[in-house]
């Protein structure tokens, strides 16, 4: 190997630098990457969830705007995807000097040469605690006309100039705009794409899984709380929820509720149904000598089915006499949100904790719950102590039909609901199942268990074989309860629980099973 | 981690490399924070990179969330100049025991095009996310280390000197490099301006982001350094120390001068007065004044080495599991970043960490790793001429 001497070394050395100063002197010290050119670089790539379902979601380097939109929820109310509305987000490190400015930009420069477009008023309002000035404009490209808004404001958390522009044809339509602008606003996270403040930081788990589990969470108790006081398992407790998404869809579309406002009405109606389940149908089997479990299961087996055939008369009532199209129940775009969170995680899960402990305590505590107890226990002792027993199943199934409903109202606002319960029932009964399906919190635990579970395999599943593995995913509720009832026919929470040798002898008489 | 097996570790190692221990002790270092800047970039939201692709300057969430980042910034430059480093020694070791030029080239082709597919068959998938699929031509460490390499399989016969100017040339020139040349609406014109000096990640498939210039200047650097001690004595070695430290913090000096002007050095200008506006250095490709501040912190952390060697402890329960880190730096890239992953290419992570347990799921994986290591080290042991003495 050839070595240095130390004269060489710092001649080299001298060399380099020379070279280096020479360098500079003739092209300047500075950054030499000439930043004008990529201008536009850090001028796109966002992230944004917008009302009604929309989705922004775009990333493009030297972009100096971007501009996409998903309006799958649109066509609930647009009969031609042409006519959807524009929405158009930049943001930058410079400010635009003006409104005009601000348009040329949302609209991507190059739009502008064909477009004849008047500005409005300008107007100020509060944006995520930044300064949002804004002003209609009317565009004009060949003989189409279209209104819409434009502003910016001046993200100091990320640094950059955010531009927002909503606009759709001039039709009747600016009232919508004026309030699809408005909506849009509100809800935007001006942050960088994948920042947010201190306070969302910590977040330990996803908002989807935690609705999620509390819609399962109210449907496992409901469906429990049935089977303790009539003892077979109703295969309708999912259906009617659909009453429930159905009674807030209608008094949100057609009076103008807000949808946390018609939970009440929702719960109300729900109960009511379950009441009148029990008065039609379970007492005349029972009072008629008919009182089998197989008879009860198979009839609200049947009922399961008749349910959506309900909601489908509803839906074709709303949409020819209300104008209000219905082929399911989704309010997702009238929720709000909060940092970020979409206001259905924090209600919900809110909620059920509230209705949990509020089960708790009415079962324990007071006499109406101690009756329903007491019967569940033994119906004929308890009758014969002077337990009003009646009115105990009036109030099982009461609770019941309006946690059920309840669910189902959630469910609008969480991702909308499809008029047959969407299949949950199976999944429920996974859970009460293993819950044990004797006590509330035996469901409580066992509707998280499954939720989380089957939300985590699903996940899995997608992360390990992508898109394809989610046409499966229906398997999973029913996986669930074959392993629950194989594994666990009473329940974790029940009378064997979790005991080693129960689990052992079942795995033996699977093993054996199998090899049969 | 008993002592016992460190012990017999050690000494093993001891006995191959008696007095340049150091090395090993700096690679193993980077090497365990740049598991850190891995697993963060696997688990956290709010972990980024890519400072100075095309001139960005992706603003951080805080100053908490950037030094995460920026104290990984040592691992690319030591790993490559010690890569250098390496090579010399080893060349010379071969040389030494009477190895024919050309099997010495040979080799190092052979090792080049190893890396080269571990690169697009193991690197690249594990960086793949679903906003980016995986390249077989994602041009990264590994790919960069490797094509150096292959070039050094023949550059090697240059002098000393030589390769010394050159490497300073580029290393203190490189930004003035201009690529116009090249047509940049073709995609072999566009790759060919990834591979030599312009990482972005703009036109996939064509994607990277360790170009040859300047690094093979940096490769050059440590293959100068190598060459220098590759006969000295012990009592060389040991006198390393000072100039080691001195360099260091000379070096580090300079990158608050260059930071300070604000102009020659600086691919990235420096906006305003905060500990980040000093810090944000451009990576991709490396300013000089990131160069300063990296060397020079792995000078102070060589300086170390040679400190903590001279300790009867040395090579024992922490140092010990670094050593074991740095004598096997290709095989523990290659494994901890699957072993952190834990998901296949392209998927995300079906959750984000917050950065505490992000730290406990470091920490546990660096001990999972040591024992990964260890026992790969003793496999590659017993089969000296097997096809692991390429990795």
């Amino acid at each position: 190997m050839m070595k240095i001497r130390r004269g060489t070394f710092l001649a080299t050395l001298a060399l380099a630098v020379a070279i280096t100063a020479a360098n500079i002197a003739a092209y300047g010290g500075g950054p030499f990457i000439d930043e004008s050119s990529l201008e536009g670089y850090g001028g796109a790539g966002f992230s944004f969830e917008g009302p009604e379902g929309m989705r922004f979601n775009f990333s493009r380097l030297g972009d100096e705007g971007l501009s996409y939109m998903e309006g799958y929820w649109f066509r609930f109310l647009y009969d031609n995807e042409t006519d959807l509305p524009y929405i158009a987000v930049s943001w930058m490190e410079a400010a635009p000097l003006n409104i005009t400015e601000a348009v040329t930009r949302s609209y991507n420069y190059t739009d502008t040469w064909r477009t004849r477009y008047s500005v409005g008023d300008v107007m100020n309002k509060t944006i995520n605690g930044h300064p949002f000035l804004h002003a209609s404009i009317v565009k004009q490209v060949n003989d189409v006309s279209r209104f819409g808004y434009v502003g910016y404001w001046n993200c100091t958390n990320s640094g950059r100039v955010m531009t927002l522009l909503v606009d759709s044809p001039s039709q009747g339509n600016e009232t919508y705009v004026d309030w699809l602008f408005n909506q849009t606003v509100t809800s935007f996270s001006c942050h960088y794409p994948g920042q947010r403040p201190y306070e969302e930081l910590d977040m330990p788990f996803d908002v989807d899984k935690l609705i999620s589990s509390s819609i399962m969470i109210i449907f496992c108790v409901g469906f429990t709380l049935t089977y303790m006081l009539e003892g077979f398992p109703n295969f309708a407790h999912t259906s009617y929820a659909s009453i429930g998404a159905m009674v807030s869809f209608f008094l949100t579309r057609a009076f103008g509720f807000n949808p946390y406002d018609t939970w009440p009405f929702t719960a109300v109606v729900g109960g009511l149904i379950g009441v009148a389940l029990y008065l039609f149908i379970v007492r005349p089997i029972r009072r008629h000598g008919g009182y089998q479990e197989i008879t009860l299961t198979l009839t609200f087996f049947i009922i399961a089915y008749v349910m959506p055939s309900i909601a489908g008369i509803f839906n074709y009532w709303s949409r020819f006499s209300l104008e209000i199209s219905a082929r399911g129940y989704n309010l997702r775009w009238l929720d709000f949100g909060f940092r970020g969170v979409p206001g259905i995680a924090i209600i919900s899960t809110a909620t059920c904790v509230l209705l949990i402990i509020g089960l708790h305590l009415f079962l324990n505590n007071s006499k109406l719950g101690l009756s329903l107890r007491a019967t569940a226990e033994n119906e004929g002792l308890s009758a014969v102590l002077g337990v009003n027993t009646f009115r105990a199943h009036c109030a099982s199934w009461f609770i019941s039909g309006a946690l059920s409903a309840l669910a189902g109202s959630i469910m609008t606002i969480y991702g909308g609901m499809g008029v047959g319960g969407d299949g949950l029932i199976v999944s429920v009964m996974s859970g009460a199942i293993f819950g044990g399906v004797q006590s509330v919190w035996g469901a409580v635990a066992g509707g998280l268990f499954v939720a989380l579970a089957q939300d985590f395999l699903a996940d899995l599943f997608f992360a390990l074989f992508g898109l394809p593995a989610m046409k499966w995913q229906g398997l999973l509720p029913l996986a669930f309860l074959v392993l629950t009832l194989t594994l666990f026919p009473n329940g974790v929470f029940g009378d064997e629980g979790l005991r080693a040798e129960a689990l052992r002898e079942r795995l033996r008489e699977l093993r054996s099973r199998l090899r049969l | 981690m008993g002592s016992s097996t460190q012990q017999i570790t050690v000494s093993g190692a001891k006995a191959r490399f008696p007095r340049l221990y150091f090395i090993d002790f700096t690679r193993g270092v980077v090497m365990a924070i740049m598991a850190w800047d891995h697993v963060s970039g696997f688990w956290n939201r709010y972990h980024q990179g890519s400072e100075g692709v095309m001139g960005s300057a992706r603003p951080f969430l805080n100053t908490t969330w950037f030094l995460a980042r920026f104290v990984s910034h040592y691992c690319a430059p030591t790993f490559i100049f010690l890569a250098g480093t390496v090579l010399a020694l080893s060349t010379h070791k071969r040389l030494s025991r009477g190895e024919s030029e050309l099997g010495i080239s040979a080799r190092l082709i052979i090792r080049g095009l190893v890396l080269l597919a571990a690169e697009a068959l193991i690197v690249a998938p594990a960086f793949s996310s679903p906003y980016m699929n995986f390249s077989f031509l994602y041009f990264g460490v590994i790919a960069c280390i490797g094509v150096c390499f292959i070039i050094f399989s023949l550059a090697r016969k240059l002098p000393l000197p030589v390769i010394l100017a050159a490497s300073l040339l580029i290393v203190l020139n490189h930004n003035f490099l201009s690529l116009d040349m090249i047509p940049a609406d073709v995609g072999w014109g566009w790759y060919l301006r990834v591979i030599i000096h312009e990482p972005n990640f703009e036109w996939p498939p064509y994607i990277g982001l360790y170009p040859i210039i300047p690094w093979i200047g940096v490769m050059g650097l440590g293959w100068t350094f190598g060459s220098v001690i590759s006969d000295y004595t012990e009592d060389q070695v040991r006198a390393l120390r000072e100039p080691l430290k001195w360099t260091g913090a000379a070096s580090i000096a300079l990158f608050f001068l260059v930071r300070l002007f604000n102009g020659y050095g600086n691919l990235l200008p420096r906006d305003g007065y905060t500990l980040v506006d000093w810090l944000y250095v451009a990576k991709y490709p490396p300013s000089v004044a990131f160069l300063l501040w990296t060397l020079g912190g792995m000078c102070l952390m060589m300086s170390l080495g040679l400190r903590l060697q001279e300790e009867p402890w040395f090579g024992e329960g922490f140092t010990g599991v670094i050593l074991v880190y740095g004598r096997n730096p290709l095989f523990f890239y290659l494994t901890h970043l699957w072993l952190y992953r834990v998901r296949p290419p392209g998927a995300q992570p079906l959750f984000y960490m917050p950065m505490t347990p992000t730290i406990a799921f470091w920490a546990l994986g660096l001990l999972a790793l040591y024992e990964i290591c260890r026992r790969y080290e003793a496999v590659k042991r017993r089969h000296p001429k097997s096809f692991l003495q390429y990795i």
